[in-house]
Parts: structure tokens; C-alpha cells; sequence
């Protein structure tokens, strides 16, 4: 398509608009690209805990071997200020897992996390009200 | 679907009670009157629904000052097509998988409705569909644009959406370096 644009995607889109797209985007795409873009996307990229309240890092292949997922995982969930509530990513090699105060997590929830991530060997459970012995 | 009405056109259709008419019509900011089904105008738009319940639709053409000729026709075009749509399985019983809710996956006639628009018409019909509170109008355009920007690089996107590099050298290089530590390639 033709890149023959007369209107201002940077300032003139509605700021809810803005976000309505961002939230359709995989969440490695916005922390790779958005931020450096322009100052009015870096601005609803970062400042907008509710855009990383489900976060999702799935990333193509040829993105998955240039970045740290780890690094970016925790970008990501520091942007959601303490509004992350659901997270989704791909490792099956994951190897230490913390969960605190994560109250939405059940026994049958983590359960069947951890049965999905069969390298584990560090886990920590803080104020998970909800994981009850027979689950761990 | 412009109805170009003359002055007697505009009086007979005054004649009729606005309970009866199963159509709205609307103005755009440049004058153009535009025919919508009432019932999908008022499925699809909160705000044309707030109108049509609290009366205040103008049979003359209500005035959607904020809306141009060419946004407003692909506004009532989506209406009337959706109109006369039957929602696919895929749609009603669309699966709540975690990537896509709460989001709905356009249907192919409203990807094709989108996809032969221009950059331009695609921005004002995103406002449009913002003013007008068409949460599903909104869905299929925000995917569309969300389509366009996956896998691109900044410097690329700035290219498709025409968005001027407001970034200095400096302030490039200090984004680069908070993020340094969460990518391997910078």
C-alpha cells in the first residue's frame, strides 16, 4: 500500500484509539517497536498500566532468537504497575518461576502451569492465598 | 448511497413519522446526507442509539459535524452491509482463546471492507467509529492497523503511517540504552 498519508498518525489519533490498536499487538512488537517510534506512541506504550494487564509474548521466530524474554517480561510487567493480571508466554525451558500475591492463581491453575514446564527447579510462592498444600 | 434530496423530496420525506421510517439519515461535516438502517445503526453505535431513543435523529439529516462525506458513507456502508450479514458460527461462538479476547477476529467481508481503504480513509474511519461508539467497527479497524505495524521496525512503521522522526540523536540513544538489557541484538 501506498504511504501517501496526510493525516497525523503520531498526534491526531484519539488517545483511546491509540491504545484500542497497541492492545492488539503482540506485546514484544510494542516493547521493541513502539517506544521508538515517536514521543506520542512511546508515551501510551509506557504509560498505561491497563495495556499490560494481559500481557502476551509470543514474537515470531526470527524475533525469538535476538531478545531476552526474561528482560522483556519483566519490562513488561514493571509497565503494568501492579495491574498484570494474566500473563502468556511460550517457555517450555523456564527454569524459576516466583509467584507473589497472585490471589487469581488456584491449585488447579498451577498445577497445570507447572506440569507445562518440566525443567523447572525454583519455585516461589508468596501470598498466593489460593495454592494450598495439595497443589504444591 | 448518497440520497441527493430535493427540496420536494425533503418535504415528503418530513410527511413521514419518524416511528415509521425504518431508515435514519445523517450529514457529515460537509453537507452530504446519507440513508442507514435504523436498527443496524442503532445495533452498531451507541451514540446513534442514544439519538434514536431520545428522539433526537433530525429526518432532515442529523448533523454529525465531527464525521466527512467520505468516513460517514464507509460508516453507513458498514451498517447496511452488516445489516444484511448473517454472523458466521466463527463469530457467535468465537472461541475466548487468551491472544484474542476480548477481541473478535474480523469476519472476510469486513477484512476485504477494510483492507481496499487508503491510509487516510482508514484513519478518519477509525475516528469515526471512536465518535460514534462502534465498539465493532472499531475491532476490525484497529486489527487492520494493528495488521500493518506487526513485524515492522520503527523506522519502517514511520514510513507506512507517515509519522515524523520527533525523536533527537540523544534521546534515541537514552530509550536504547533503558531497554538495553531486555533485547540481546542492541
Amino acid at each position: 500500500m501506498a504511504a501517501s498519508c496526510a493525516r497525523d498518525w503520531a498526534d491526531g489519533l484519539p488517545a483511546d484509539v491509540l491504545l484500542a490498536i497497541f492492545h492488539r499487538l503482540d506485546h514484544i512488537d510494542i516493547l521493541m517497536v513502539a517506544d521508538r517510534v515517536c514521543h506520542t506512541w512511546c508515551a501510551a506504550a509506557r504509560d498505561e498500566p491497563s495495556l499490560w494487564r494481559r500481557i502476551t509474548m509470543r514474537g515470531d521466530e526470527g524475533i525469538a532468537r535476538r531478545i531476552n524474554r526474561c528482560g522483556m517480561a519483566c519490562e513488561a510487567v514493571r509497565r503494568s504497575a501492579g495491574q498484570c493480571e494474566a500473563f502468556c508466554g511460550e517457555s517450555p525451558c523456564l527454569r524459576s518461576l516466583r509467584l507473589i500475591s497472585c490471589s487469581g492463581v488456584t491449585d488447579e491453575g498451577f498445577i497445570e502451569v507447572v506440569k507445562a514446564l518440566p525443567l523447572i527447579d525454583e519455585l516461589e510462592l508468596s501470598l498466593c492465598d489460593n495454592v494450598g498444600a495439595d497443589g504444591v | 448511497m448518497e440520497v441527493d434530496k430535493g427540496k420536494g423530496e425533503a418535504e415528503e420525506t418530513r410527511k413521514v413519522a419518524e416511528a415509521d421510517r425504518d431508515t435514519v439519515t445523517l450529514k457529515s461535516s460537509d453537507g452530504k446526507l446519507f440513508e442507514v438502517s435504523k436498527e443496524a445503526a442503532a445495533r452498531l453505535s451507541t451514540v446513534l442509539a442514544g439519538m434514536i431513543a431520545g428522539g433526537s435523529i433530525d429526518d432532515n439529516g442529523t448533523d454529525l459535524k465531527q464525521i466527512g462525506s467520505e468516513a460517514l458513507e464507509n460508516v453507513v456502508d458498514y451498517c447496511n452491509k452488516h445489516a444484511n450479514s448473517i454472523p458466521s458460527a466463527a463469530l457467535i461462538s468465537s472461541s475466548i482463546s487468551f491472544n484474542t479476547a476480548p477481541f473478535k477476529e474480523p469476519e472476510e467481508w469486513e477484512r476485504k471492507f477494510v483492507d481496499r481503504l487508503s491510509h487516510d480513509a482508514l484513519f478518519d474511519l477509525v475516528e469515526a467509529a471512536n465518535f460514534l461508539g462502534m465498539e465493532r467497527l472499531l475491532d476490525v479497524t484497529c486489527h487492520k492497523i494493528s495488521e500493518m505495524m506487526k513485524g515492522k521496525s520503527p523506522d519502517q512503521i514511520r514510513e507506512v503511517f507517515n509519522i515524523k522522526n520527533d525523536y533527537t540523536k540523544e534521546e534515541l540513544e537514552e530509550i536504547r540504552q533503558e531497554l538495553a538489557w531486555a533485547f540481546y541484538d542492541d
